[in-house]
């Protein structure tokens, strides 16, 4: 079977990276691939399920302005906008990092590293 | 292949597009800065190349992309390969533990994975290639994006066909096959071969496995087997191949890996490992960077050993280092994308020299 605990992990404890002048300007830049993968999805979403409505002829899309949503309804959207914010805020601590090597004793010698 | 939601989809596709466009559009654009800032300049390495456009905002934007568009494509929270894979072991378990002949696949799980291989998220791959069962799955998913500007695998069905250019051949070996995205298309150009793709990774193995039983391919086997220390008898087959291999060792390893493909080739066999290779300043320049930023630790000791030396020393004649194009025209001097330097490095083992 699949195990369920894999040790992978998205984060590790290594040195970050910088690419800029200090890990606050390469953090917003991290932080601008999340809004524009938050973005993509969103419209790849909206496309894709307007798409569909269009096919089953099943609604008037101006309904969309006018929408009030339900008590649940609304805990969905309050839960997407929490994940949406945890989202991009993942790369603040600087611990979005993959393992690198660099500094092990078998890539110490390679130039340029 | 391995189907993902809609959501994980749309963000690897995302992650797809920018990987082309920053190949075809930012790259472009930071080698024309790169020739008017050396124009009339002698640069004789890779540190007086670099030295042209490290300061410039678009190379940091350069390297920052590099890095982390590979870093959210495995490790993204919401929509990375690890996530999509973790959330449907049942699919995945379907996926990889289909009954499969022992003809086809030979696993080890004592074989002892060594240290170089553990020390390195190679290519930002979490935990490498054997830290979960679904690594083979991963790897594939990921092999999507990794060669811009070539159709889906075309480098190695272009290696293959090479492979028929420099002759026949009847026992093939392919290390580091890894799911078998080379190890296919040899075993399908030469249909009178007996193909066997060996690697240390047990999930891609069992992904390889499990592909090939789709793919109608009778002459091709796989078995789990360290290249440093494969088990079979001298003399056993008339071609060694390697893609994208070599780089991934110490240079240590890479003598060892050479001494073995010799032990295991009959007198007058042959021995191509595809790989990359530059002494271009700027390209070093840049492959350099791109070992820092894409996990990539042994490269740049690869680039610079004598290779052929390691390669005569290890009794081989007829070496050859040769540029490779892995899509038509990508070794054109005025090719105008990003790409890595393929290189093909072969050689011969000596007839007169039977053991």
């Amino acid at each position: 079977m699949i195990r369920t605990d894999s040790p992978k992990t998205s984060k590790r404890a290594e040195f970050e990276q910088l690419f800029f002048d200090s890990e606050s300007t390469d953090r917003l830049g991290q932080m601008l691939l999340v809004m524009a993968s938050e973005l993509h999805v969103l419209r790849d979403r909206v496309r894709c399920l307007e798409f569909l409505l269009a096919n089953n002829h099943s609604i008037d899309i101006r309904e969309l302005d006018h929408f009030e949503p339900s008590p649940q309804q609304a805990r969905v959207l309050h839960n997407d906008r929490e994940t949406f914010v945890a989202h991009l805020f993942d790369v603040l601590d600087g611990h979005a990092q993959s393992t690198s090597g660099l500094g092990h004793p078998l890539a110490a010698s390679a130039p340029g590293t | 292949m391995q189907t993902f939601d809609r959501s994980t989809t749309a963000f690897q596709e995302l992650i797809g597009t920018m990987r082309q466009q920053w190949a075809n559009q930012l790259y472009p654009a930071l080698h024309r800065q790169y020739q008017a800032q050396g124009a009339g300049r002698d640069i004789t390495d890779s540190a007086a190349a670099g030295a042209l456009v490290a300061d410039s905002a678009l190379y940091r934007w350069f390297c920052f992309i590099e890095r982390h568009y590979q870093r959210m494509k495995y490790s993204d929270p919401r929509w990375g390969l690890v996530v999509a894979l973790k959330a449907d072991p049942e699919s995945t378990a379907a996926q990889l533990h289909p009954a499969v002949d022992s003809a086809v696949l030979e696993l080890h799980p004592e074989l002892p994975i060594p240290e170089y291989y553990r020390a390195i998220d190679i290519h930002q791959h979490p935990g490498n290639l054997v830290g979960a069962d679904y690594d083979g799955l991963m790897y594939q998913a990921s092999a999507t994006s990794i060669h811009p500007n070539t159709r889906r695998f075309e480098v190695h069905e272009r290696f293959a066909q090479l492979l028929q250019q420099r002759g026949t051949f009847d026992s093939i070996l392919n290390m580091g096959c890894g799911f078998g995205k080379c190890s296919f298309p040899i075993a399908r150009i030469f249909p009178q071969a007996q193909v066997t793709g060996i690697d240390l990774s047990a999930p891609c193995l069992r992904l390889a496995a499990h592909t090939v039983q789709s793919l109608t391919l009778p002459n091709v086997r796989f078995i789990q087997m360290d290249a440093l220390h494969p088990g079979f008898e001298p003399g056993q087959f008339d071609l060694v191949t390697s893609t994208q291999l070599l780089h991934e060792l110490p240079v240590a390893e890479i003598h060892q890996l050479l001494k073995e493909s010799f032990r295991l080739l009959q007198p007058g066999g042959q021995m191509m490992h595809l790989d990359f290779r530059t002494h271009q300043p700027w390209q070093q320049f840049l492959i350099e960077g791109h070992s820092v930023r894409n996990n990539e630790g042994f490269l740049p000791a690869f680039n610079h050993m004598d290779i052929e030396a390691a390669m005569t020393a290890a009794g081989f004649n007829d070496v050859k280092v040769e540029a490779y194009a892995e899509t038509p025209g990508s070794t054109d001097a005025d090719w105008p994308f990003w790409r890595l330097p393929w290189t093909l490095f072969s050689a011969r083992r000596p007839l007169d020299l039977a053991s």
